[in-house]
């Protein structure tokens, strides 16, 4: 039998996850170098948005060490094995999470662990037919982005920042070296931001503004919806949707 | 069924780099199975004969290896085998990573581990016919 030298083994799990991925039109993946600011929020409330407005859509939380997102939705769902891995429906979202594998265990987990599993859920989750992928990514530009950015090649990054001089500079620099890896960025939302400054060499698609009201809202998909977090989020949406 | 995935993915790839080597048909391979991946055997085969019917890889004899899942401890260095089955949880049979989520180094204690052994999927050799 002819050998396969290292470099030319084949794992059948690449070509299952370009597959399964290549049934949604449009993946948008929330990033940031930054805890802390947003991102796992506004995915959620994006992906809820875009499913409001009749897109199919989906939620995918891929922050192993800290997932948010079925604690913003305020359920978790129950994913099923049928032909594959079939993710949750919650809020009208198809919706994936680490809790789904985890439960309640403490997530220590080291890097590369969370790096193959990505391949594992991409190659064996059924999403079907999907307008949007929202993807709420850990943050840091690290493993599971390059590994994002690996097996999805077309996925967009929306890039999330505070007006903070401290995150605006690393996020300019992840918005540099995405582009350098050959990545489409949708563009920067500034949040925890009244009036967002321009920003060099990248598109902003808004700013979002802090909103003490969220907190309550939180686990309370439709009362999230009706905060003033939501309709900044929503015109952040009109801005991305404009193209 | 998650072997499903697993053969739709072999067979995928194979045909892709069957027509990319130009063969005409491919006779044979070999597949290496982590086995904390959690794949059964039976079900793949199964799978793979169905999804290869009317493909250049119809009829190909399928030879599986099975790698042993090995854990390591960071903390005294302690390995061991944790042996098939050590996944009831169904979780397992999609992520196996995160095993070390399920357990305990059986010596310290510890709950930094790391998987050495029986991860992963992968066809080690190739038998085509141009
Ligand atoms: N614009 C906002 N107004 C009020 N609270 C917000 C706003 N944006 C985020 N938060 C809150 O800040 C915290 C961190 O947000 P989160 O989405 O978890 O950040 P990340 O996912 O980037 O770590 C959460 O408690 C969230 O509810
Ligand atoms: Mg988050
Ligand atoms: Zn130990």
């Amino acid at each position: 039998m002819g050998e396969l030298a290292g470099d030319r083994k084949i794992d059948p799990r690449e070509a299952a996850a370009r597959r399964r991925l290549s049934e949604v039109k449009s993946l948008l993946s929330v990033v940031s170098c930054k805890g802390g600011v947003g991102k796992s929020l506004l995915s959620a409330t994006l992906a809820l948005l875009l499913s409001r407005k009749g897109y199919r859509t989906g939620l995918l939380d891929l922050d192993f060490h800290s997932p948010s997102a079925h604690l913003i939705l305020g359920e978790t769902g129950r994913i099923a094995e049928e032909g594959g891995l079939v993710p949750a429906e919650v809020r009208g979202l198809r919706f994936l999470s680490v809790i789904h594998f985890s439960g309640q265990r403490p997530l220590l987990l080291r890097k590369g662990g969370i790096a193959s599993s990505l391949l594992d859920l991409f190659s064996t989750t059924r999403w079907g037919r999907l307008d949007y992928l929202v993807v709420d990514m850990p943050p840091g530009s690290g493993d599971e982005l390059l590994e994002l950015l690996r097996l999805a090649k077309g996925t967009e990054f929306l890039v999330v920042s505070t007006p903070s001089r401290l995150s605006r500079e690393s996020v300019e620099r992840m918005v540099e070296g995405l582009r350098t890896a050959g990545a489409r960025i949708a563009g920067v939302v500034e949040n925890f931001s009244s009036s967002p400054s321009p920003w060099k060499g990248v598109r902003l698609l808004g700013g979002v503004r802090y909103d003490p009201g969220v907190e309550e809202a939180l686990g309370d998909a439709d009362r999230l919806l009706r905060t003033s977090f939501a309709s900044d989020a929503g015109r952040v949406l009109e801005e991305y949707l404009r193209g | 069924m998650h072997e499903w995935a697993v053969a739709e993915g072999i067979v995928e790839a194979l045909v892709e780099r069957g027509r990319k080597e130009g063969a005409k048909r491919i006779t044979g391979f070999r597949l290496i199975l982590g086995e904390i991946q959690g794949v059964e055997e039976e079900a793949l085969r199964f799978a793979l004969r169905e999804l290869s019917r009317g493909t250049m890889l119809e009829g190909a004899e399928v030879t599986v290896e099975r790698e042993r899942g090995r854990v390591g401890c960071r903390g005294c260095g302690f390995e061991w085998f944790p042996g098939e089955g050590s996944g009831e949880e169904e979780a397992l049979h999609f992520l196996p990573d995160l095993l070390p989520l399920f357990l305990k180094c059986p010596r310290c204690g510890s709950v930094d581990l790391e998987i050495r052994g029986g991860r992963g999927i992968w066809v080690s050799s190739l038998e085509i016919e141009r």
